[in-house]
């Protein structure tokens, strides 16, 4: 239980994926298979029943401790946590031994539906044996509170990388794997049926401009769609989504997947999935956001309407295509879309036409009204055989704009003596409103001399958050806007780069927010 | 007239006309220890155990004190005065106050666990306790200098194994050398932030015993800083100072770490040490001196004294602003 809660604890405390897939493997390789299995439960948020609630709970840590319940609730304003307040202020023996992690888990699972007694004599001799973090999180357990500090994605890799297998085959094993039991690791196995495993995805390259490609007419162009690149796979028996990053989202989309059953037997699909509401394109954050929700209702199916955008066909009828070029495999998608000439589900992309490569400008005028910012090059003649090979992607020149610095923040760690990320703000009416926080690292006389700007100037400070007055302007660039509904502005910028520092610049002239608005629009139409 | 008042300038002995740990310049001054909060400039005379005499003559350029040894009696006006190991840092002492068979117990700050810098803690028994409680709430209970010791040990292996030095922050004085003599036998070289290295060189001096240690003044450059321990005050952290260390991991040594919230900001780690009593030390303080009348302060003095209160104590709450009124 110690060497999950000091996981966990570090899991919560560091904030890289690559940092956190190390201490699982780290903690798998240590532990025992039986305290896997659990840790492995709790970290991909498995089914849990509650022994208690949290009123409870709290009841229960009150009988053993001698003090009222007003100091509890003193205690309760410091931690703002019920399940940390009960494990810090519960009664620490020294030198105390536990039970293992899967043994208090195991009696904890096999507790569920029996009496309250039962229940309370459990956890008491439980909290007897455990110390701060790990009661904290045996806390948690038994109250169904435990949220995992790790995304499933990493999660995989982790057992990826502990197991020696194929991440593709543990993502699709544990999304088969969905009751309310733990799963054994070492059942975690390297045999699964390929057919249901996605092939390889295409990367992009980027490109800075057009001086490579000999002749345009060689190459398939088409708009870089806004959403979330997939697999469908249509199987003898199952249908599945597969995303880039190798996760399974068939159960996100089921409208989609009764679309897919139409397909004909062992095909393959490569796409994107778009969200469409009103006729008007939306951003990818929207797909994100159907695929962040635990559970899809028929309400955000309405709410968020998808639509795949198909790319290139892999397999058909059980054929698989990947080496026939892709002028080939594009005309046989083309056959088989006209079954779906009528499904609002499935879109077939618009070839972009460009005479040659100088002709660039118009390109970037028939990719606009797809809220695209980059076009993708895809060679007619080349099969998919080969693993390395990518299409180029050109994408649009950033768009230029300018702001001024409202808060500057300093960093953590090595770099807390360092300005890291400065909030800019657009002038609006008389006042200026913050429109995004720009991550710079100015060079060292800049730094200084902005060190020195705050000092003398500061309005105000919050913990490493300075605020300062609006004289500083910041070019900076963007690559699109996006609405937001939790921006004060309004607006929220992709892909945001500082250019440089203007300073003889006017705050006065900075690009007003009403310019920013008009751009969004453009967008949008 | 009550032995002890508490005053706008800090606890007043009017028969004696001294003051402990005062707040404002006053003629006479007792000081319990060296942290700035209990030790000012200004004073007219100084009394204090020789250790923290020589730390308030480093810190604050304090030379009139006079010095007297844990358990030795001196009198001022007829009023008994001794000093008694408070375990909090070094030097640091309890003031045990006697008039006329009536016994004070000034605690300062003091902790219970071991410290090998300081003296261990001595029940004093009296009949006025006035103890601190910075951590005078439940939640707040320490684990084992064991326990500590090994999650530091970890966590430098860990760094040594990524070549990244090990940056701890502590108080320069107190939580800097108990870091630093916890690890019995370091697995690197240590080194210092200048002002934890001056302070350690005015404790040795006094016959404490300290690992091998070096000063990184931020200056001389070292070719290879990863395998070490390097202790440093809090603020060091984001100064120019750490740029001299290369690539580090931070860790903060504090009480306050003990709370999820607290812990987070600009470490990698937070080991929760303290060096205050926490919870149950301060109860079992309060019982073994065997007083009746106790009165709290410094920290979460309602909750301790409402506790106190409920145990059945006479047990009043000194507000850290003084006022007139005599407790």
């Amino acid at each position: 239980m110690k060497a999950f809660a000091a996981l966990y604890y570090r899991l919560s405390n560091h904030t890289t994926s690559d940092e956190k897939r190390i201490l699982i493997t780290q903690f798998l390789e240590q532990s025992s298979s039986e305290e896997n299995m659990w840790a492995v439960h709790f970290l991909r948020n498995g089914p849990f029943k509650r022994l208690f609630s949290t009123k409870q709970l709290a009841e229960l840590a009150l009988l053993q401790v001698d003090f009222s319940s007003a100091i509890f609730e003193q205690c309760l304003d410091m931690t703002s946590d019920v399940m940390e307040t009960i494990s810090l202020m519960l009664p620490n023996d020294q030198d105390l031994t536990s039970d293992s992690f899967d043994t208090i888990c195991f009696q904890a699972y096999t507790l569920i539906g029996k009496d309250a007694e039962e229940k309370e004599k459990f956890i008491s001799n439980v909290w007897t044996t455990l110390h701060g973090d790990a009661r904290y999180v045996f806390n948690k357990i038994v109250t169904n509170t435990f949220k995992s500090p790790v995304s499933l994605n990493t999660l995989t890799e982790a057992l990826a990388d502990f197991r020696k297998l194929d991440r593709l085959m543990i993502s699709y094993q544990l999304f088969q794997n969905q009751s309310k039991v733990p799963i054994i690791l070492s059942e975690l196995h390297a045999t699964v049926d390929k057919k249901i495993l996605p092939f390889h995805f295409i990367e992009n390259d980027t490109q800075d401009n057009l001086d490579e490609l000999k002749d345009i007419s060689e190459y398939h162009l088409s708009q870089e769609w806004n959403g979330v690149r997939v697999q469908l796979i249509r199987g003898q028996e199952a249908c599945h989504i597969w995303t880039r990053r190798g996760e399974i989202v068939s159960d996100k989309f089921p409208e989609l997947i009764e679309e897919i059953k139409k397909l004909p037997i062992d095909t393959v699909i490569d796409g994107v999935i778009i969200c469409i509401q009103n006729e008007k394109l939306m951003p990818k954050s929207l797909v994100r956001k159907r695929m962040s929700r635990k559970r899809t209702t028929q309400k955000s199916i309405n709410d968020l309407p998808i639509c795949f955008c198909v790319i290139d066909l892999l397999k058909l009828n059980n054929k698989t295509l990947l080496a026939l070029s892709f002028e080939k495999r594009h005309k046989q998608l083309e056959i088989l879309m006209q079954d779906f000439m009528d499904s609002r589900f499935f879109q077939f992309s618009d070839r972009l036409t460009a005479v040659s490569s100088s002709d660039i400008q118009s390109l970037w005028a028939q990719i606009k009204p797809y809220r695209s910012q980059a076009i993708i090059f895809k060679s007619l003649q080349q099969s998919r055989k080969d693993v390395h090979l990518n299409w180029l992607k050109l994408s649009a020149p950033p768009h230029h704009a300018t702001a001024v610095v409202l808060y500057v923040r300093r960093g953590e760690g090595a770099l807390a003596n360092e300005f890291v990320e400065f909030t800019m703000g657009a002038r609006h009416h008389e006042s200026y409103i913050p429109i995004l926080k720009l991550p710079v690292r100015l060079s060292g006389d800049d730094h200084l001399e902005m060190k020195l700007f705050v000092r003398e100037n500061l309005i105000e400070r919050f913990g490493p958050v300075y605020s300062i007055p609006a004289k500083q302007v910041f070019e900076f660039s963007y690559a699109t806007i996006e609405e937001s509904g939790r921006r004060k502005s309004g607006i929220q910028f992709k892909k945001v780069q500082f250019v440089r520092w203007i300073k003889d610049g006017d705050a006065a002239d900075i690009t007003q927010l009403e310019a920013f608005h008009r751009q969004l629009d453009d967008f949008i139409e | 007239m009550p032995l002890v008042e508490f005053t706008e300038k800090g606890f007043y002995v009017p028969q004696a006309d001294c003051y402990i740990d005062p707040e404002k310049k006053v003629p006479t001054a007792i000081i319990t220890h060296g942290h700035s909060d209990h030790a000012r400039r200004g004073c007219g005379k100084y009394y204090a155990t020789p250790l923290t005499a020589s730390i308030i003559k480093f810190r604050y350029s304090i030379s009139k004190c006079e010095t007297f040894e844990f358990n030795e009696a001196f009198e001022i006006n007829g009023v008994q005065f001794s000093f008694h190991p408070a375990g909090h840092v070094a030097g640091s002492a309890q003031v045990r106050i006697e008039y006329r068979g009536e016994v004070w117990v000034i605690t300062g700050d003091y902790k219970r666990a071991v410290d090998r810098v300081c003296k261990t803690f001595e029940v004093v028994p009296c009949d006025h306790f006035v103890t601190e409680c910075t951590f005078g709430m439940p939640i707040y209970r320490w684990k084992s200098e064991t326990e500590l010791t090994e999650q530091i040990r970890d966590w430098w292996v860990e760094n040594q194994k990524n070549y990244r030095a090990s940056l701890l922050m502590g108080y320069s004085l107190g939580k800097a050398q108990r870091l630093m003599q916890m690890i019995e036998d370091p697995i690197g070289p240590i080194y210092c932030h200048p002002t934890v290295y001056e302070t350690n060189e005015v404790i040795a001096q006094h016959g404490i015993p300290f690992h091998e240690n070096k000063i990184l003044d931020g200056i001389q450059s070292f070719d290879d800083l990863s395998q070490s321990l390097i202790i440093a005050p809090g603020s060091a952290v984001r100064s120019d100072w750490a740029k001299s260390i290369g690539d580090f991991s931070p860790a903060s040594a504090s009480g306050w770490n003990q709370t999820r919230r607290r812990r987070r900001g600009q470490a990698d780690r937070h080991f929760v040490i303290s060096d205050h009593a926490d919870w149950p030390e301060l109860i079992q303080t309060v019982h073994e001196t065997g007083a009746h009348h106790i009165y709290v302060m410094h920290g979460f003095t309602e909750t301790f004294g409402a506790h106190l209160r409920d145990l059945g104590f006479d047990a009043q709450t000194v507000s850290h602003r003084l006022n007139q009124s005599s407790i």
